[in-house]
């Protein structure tokens, strides 16, 4: 057990829309076949957050309250590349896709995922991709803005 | 409204579409453009509808 950084432990991929069958299973061949954005994340912002709904009634002073409905949203900084572009080129807006994170790295080279491995896989739509304001001295970043328009799985296993 | 585009590819046995404007950096990836893979409608997940499962009757059970 040790607590770690994402730094050279982390792998982010994207998957292309129809690329992945089973969200909650991806195939090693899958996962093997998105395009590393890995070199390009600066930072990464996938969270989900559930609403409650209170039910407070009159027989009672202690306000209750029963599960809702939840939501999550998709944020991420990648650099810019005057050469190899990649991240700038493959989330084009209007892209759907799935992407693949690997918190702690997976089994495989360059901590790629590969089977029995978990991950987390996202499928999204890019609402926005902008470029970061530019100022002296500041590397070329931009922002790209998701819609997670399938429920997440959040504790996917890589099948073989 | 124009309708979006979108580029069929293939790596391996997998397929998958694409933005016309992403292609490039999937070919980069080893992917490959699937020839007359273009379709002009928006790719649309359906979901299964909930196929609804005949009741038995109580009265099924008599012999």
């Amino acid at each position: 057990m040790a607590r770690i950084i994402p730094n050279e432990n982390t792998w982010v991929g994207f998957a292309a829309d129809g690329a992945i069958t089973n969200i909650s299973a991806p195939t090693a061949a899958q996962v093997a076949a998105a395009v590393d954005l890995t070199p390009f994340v600066i930072s990464l912002n996938a969270s989900a957050r559930g609403n409650t709904v209170p039910t407070p009634s009159f027989d009672s002073l202690f306000e209750t309250s029963t599960a809702g409905t939840s939501a999550a949203t998709f944020d991420a900084d990648f650099y810019r590349d005057d050469e190899t572009d990649t991240a700038w080129d493959t989330l084009v807006r209007g892209t759907r896709g799935h992407f693949i994170i690997s918190r702690f790295g997976g089994a495989g080279t360059a901590n790629l995922p590969i089977a029995a491995d978990h991950v987390e896989v996202w499928p999204v739509m890019v609402t926005s991709r902008t470029m970061a304001n530019m100022s002296s001295n500041t590397v070329l970043t931009f922002t790209v803005s998701c819609s997670v328009n399938i429920e997440p799985a959040e504790n996917a296993t890589v099948a073989s | 409204m124009p309708k979006t585009k979108w580029i069929e590819i293939t790596y391996d046995d997998q397929t998958a579409r694409v933005l016309p404007e992403s292609v490039p950096a999937w070919e980069e990836n080893g992917w490959t453009v699937v020839e007359d893979g273009s379709s002009e409608s928006q790719p649309v997940e359906k979901a299964e509808p909930a196929k609804s499962q005949p009741q038995q009757r109580p009265e099924d059970n008599k012999e």
